[in-house]
């Protein structure tokens, strides 16, 4: 069979797939299968990608079917250069989708839009933050979503979350996204100090101090790995850090921290805080 | 800042914060309407306007498209082109580029030169194009909700931001000529399957090329008329007057690359530089990260030229407090830049303001994080001074060097000229000087015999004997009185005679047993024998000769009027 053969085929095997997917009065198993099976051929003319589009927005159309749809559109857009000339066509379609009843594939068309950065998309999340009866999915989802782009001006929303959170988990989405947020240092170190917080949340202060104030993180890994009061999460955090990243002379002439790590060494409770105290003073013992 | 009040707020806006995006939309509208006010539409383009501050990036791309969709009633105005051709050079939004390809086509005035701006914006913006609205606020273009209708028949009144830039690219006409090669290439690769145009686009395109494609080969272009405006694409000449806070800004602390303190002083005083600005999160690789490796291209260029070290280069973040030490020198690196004690990456210890207000940057922030900024490189003169800015558009390094270039060269020939004027001012001091002090010293240079056995004997009046013992005081004794009992030697051969030079030879024959022994009275009656010897010489020479005065020894100490007499 020669090359131009084997393409010929190809491509009437794409288009009766193609056909079989978009026809509505096919069983929808069939349809979800051929969508498998369609990607490559979606691009091949407006006329097919419009299709393809029209089956993705039609709510009369089953759901297992319009996330088949939706999902041989994502595949189609990684060929890259063939996908170029159905972006603008495809962005439009999933905007309009912004809205949908079905909350699976509303929020799968949310991460596609949000991936790119899409201000349209940013504007309808912080909008549901705000004024929660217009959330198009629930707020730590939203959250997680704007946190794709550190110019999405989430940061005051996502503080006054922090400060009065609806549910832990959009807390901690909330701290996530203002991971990226120099101004919020002083309350990651608040967290950090608060005994009284959560531990996931002062683990996670204490990564986003690493890279926003990493000086800071170094004194306050001390403070907490010297602290017979703290959890031995947290301190093996602390010498995870102060292993990994701290000032090496100081660190190495800290005679209070290296006995207080020898001590773990040998008396910790957990095995991975003798760990992190053995891999400190392989590094720092004088 | 015409038009603007000293806050930066344009007259009659409500203060910034207080107004939404749609107050913002209807003043848009307003001003468009008002052939007086409209000139305070360019005013809403620059990047520093209070209006966008503390708002976000999407915000602000809403709210300058609309701008920039203004101007396509009002036609475009000269000192808007600019920002027009800022967007389609280094946009990467769908929607500002469409915006700024069609506010384009209302400038009264096109050229051949707006052809390589909307050819490297296809460029740019292919891989991110997107459907946009350009009838109403917002820009994003939606689907409608599906009825059966087809996608094309719904989305009547979208566009895209390819679809503008062939547009404009057809508004062109022949002034596109120069782009020809560009679209051929382009073309080229579509039929290749590698092009990223729609079979509609690629239509056009080809269009476009059939029409302005010259029939036979162009005349040679008229001069000028291939560049842009006047002011656009060319650098902004600073006067020294116009840098502000000059005083402020000299004690501005940084920290460098390796955590390293340095002021403003220290670094930008004494040589020029080359200042640009970035920020390590900027998402736009066509502003902040080409920035730094054309500031890197520019480090080669100046080794290549033998300028490395006296020129020095900078780059500065906008974004100091999340840029740290460490991630500047990340950064830097991996694009190339060469980094030592004359080529840094700086960040301010205190705050961005003072430097915003010094060079104006083109930037605005919501909170500490940069939202919208313009690409700007700096030279800095050997005083720290901004002599030259470029803006908006990209910089060539080429051009920037020649510009820091034409500043050390004119640094080193005012300092030639200084240091000229301070050999002046020090020879008009220290000639006369030099010249009383040699007539001092003629002056009481011993002239004749009688003053070499004069200054003798006030040695010994004065007791040179009773100096501590040095062992070149005798040599220079005896050298002395051979130096007289030569020139006593020389007077009486001319004079035939005798008496003086044997007197004062049994002078010295006293002083230096005296001097040896330690004779006090030897020494003495050689003084007087020795002094008798040269004043009755002296005495005889005035007889046979007239007189002699100081000129006669001056010259004779030449050895040339000495040998004729």
């Amino acid at each position: 069979m020669t090359e131009s053969t084997a393409d010929e085929s190809r491509q009437s095997l794409h288009a009766a797939a193609l056909k079989t997917a978009t026809n509505a009065d096919e069983e929808a198993g069939k349809r979800v299968a051929a969508f498998a099976r369609v990607a490559r051929a979606i691009c091949d003319g407006k006329e097919k990608l419009g299709d393809v589009i029209n089956v993705l927005r039609d709510t009369r159309s089953p759901q297992a079917v319009r996330l088949a749809a939706l999902s041989a559109l994502q595949s189609a857009s990684f060929s890259v250069v063939k996908f170029t000339p159905c972006r603008p066509e495809y962005l439009a379609a999933l905007r309009s989708l912004i809205d949908d009843p079905d909350p699976e594939l509303r929020q799968r068309v949310l991460g596609i839009l949000a991936r790119e950065q899409d201000g349209f998309t940013q504007q309808r999340l912080l909008e549901g933050l705000q004024q929660p009866e217009k959330a198009l999915v629930p707020p730590e989802k939203a959250l997680q979503l704007l946190s794709y782009d550190i110019h999405a001006d989430a940061y005051p929303v996502a503080r006054k979350i922090v400060n009065n959170p609806p549910n832990p988990a959009a807390k901690r989405e909330a701290l996530r996204l203002l991971a990226a947020d120099a101004a919020s240092a002083p309350m990651f170190e608040k967290i950090l100090r608060d005994k009284n917080e959560q531990l996931e949340m002062r683990q996670l202060s204490a990564s986003v101090l690493h890279s926003l104030a990493p000086k800071k993180l170094q004194a306050y890994a001390r403070d907490i790995v010297l602290d017979d009061a703290e959890s031995d999460e947290l301190k093996t955090t602390s010498l995870t850090a102060l292993t990994q990243f701290g000032e090496e002379t100081a660190v190495s002439e800290d005679n209070m921290l290296q006995k207080t790590v020898d001590s773990l060494e040998n008396e910790a409770t957990t095995q991975d805080l003798k760990n992190s105290a053995r891999n400190f003073l392989r590094k720092y013992r004088k | 800042m015409g038009g603007l009040k000293e806050d930066g707020l344009m007259p009659g806006l409500p203060q910034q914060g207080q107004m939404s995006e749609l107050q913002f939309s209807a003043l848009v509208d307003e001003l468009k309407s008002d052939p007086v006010r409209s000139t305070l539409l360019v005013d809403l383009l620059r990047e520093d306007n209070p209006i966008y501050d503390q708002r976000g990036t999407a915000a602000i791309t809403r709210m300058r498209g609309w701008v920039l969709l203004a101007f396509e009633r009002l036609g475009l105005p000269g000192a808007a082109l600019i920002f027009v051709l800022e967007e389609l050079d280094n946009g990467r939004d769908a929607y500002l580029v469409a915006a700024a390809a069609r506010s384009l086509r209302s400038c009264a005035n096109p050229g051949p030169a707006m052809a390589a701006f909307l050819m490297r914006a296809l460029a740019n913006i292919q891989f991110h194009d997107d459907r946009v609205s350009l009838d109403r606020y917002g820009g994003y273009a939606i689907s409608p909700l599906y009825r059966g209708e087809t996608a094309a028949k719904e989305n009547t009144g979208a566009t895209t931001a390819v679809d503008e830039l062939l547009a404009t690219l057809r508004w062109l006409g022949s002034d596109a000529r120069d782009a020809v090669p560009a679209m051929e290439a382009l073309l080229a690769d579509s039929a290749k399957g590698g092009g990223t145009f729609s079979t509609a686009q690629t239509k056009m395109l080809s269009t476009i090329l059939q029409s302005v494609r010259p029939a036979e080969p162009a005349p040679e272009p008229l001069p000028g008329c291939c560049t842009l405006p006047h002011g656009i694409g060319a650098f902004r000449e600073w006067i020294p007057a116009s840098c502000p806070n000059r005083r402020k800004i000299e004690s501005i602390a940084f920290e460098d690359q390796d955590g390293k303190r340095i002021t403003f002083r220290d670094f930008f005083r004494g040589q020029p530089s080359v200042v640009a600005f970035f920020y390590t999160r900027c998402t736009n690789p066509l502003k902040c990260s080409l920035t730094v490796t054309k500031l890197a291209r520019l480090q080669k260029l100046l080794i290549t030229r033998r300028l490395s070290g006296r020129i020095r280069t900078a780059a500065i973040t906008y974004d100091p407090e999340f840029d740290l030490a460490e991630r500047l020198r990340g950064y830097g690196e991996s694009r190339g830049m060469h980094i030592d004690a004359d080529n840094r990456i700086l960040r301010t210890m205190e705050g961005i303001e003072p430097l915003q207000k010094y060079f104006g940057l083109g930037v605005n922030f919501i909170h500490s994080l940069v939202n919208r900024h313009r690409v700007e490189v700096y030279i800095l003169d050997t005083a720290g001074k901004i002599a030259a800015s470029f803006e908006r558009i990209q910089w060539d390094e080429n051009e920037v060097l020649d510009r820091a270039a034409n500043l050390l060269a004119h640094a080193n020939s005012r300092a030639n000229i200084r240091e000229k004027a301070a050999t002046v001012r020090k020879t008009r001091f220290a000639l006369p000087a030099t010249l009383s002090m040699l007539s001092l010293a003629t002056a009481f240079f011993p002239k004749c015999p009688v003053c070499w056995a004069a200054y003798l004997s006030i040695f010994g009046i004065t007791g040179l004997e009773q100096l501590p013992y040095s062992p070149w005081f005798f040599p220079i004794i005896a050298c002395l009185m051979l130096i007289n009992l030569g020139c006593l030697w020389l007077q009486q051969r001319r004079r035939q005679g005798v008496t003086g030079f044997h007197l004062a030879a049994a002078g010295a024959v006293l002083i230096v047993p005296g001097i040896i022994l330690e004779l006090g009275y030897a020494s003495a009656a050689g003084i007087l024998l020795t002094i008798t010897g040269s004043a009755i010489s002296v005495s005889a020479s005035r007889r046979s000769t007239g007189s002699i005065g100081p000129t006669d020894f001056a010259h004779s100490q030449t050895g040339q009027t000495f040998s004729s007499r």
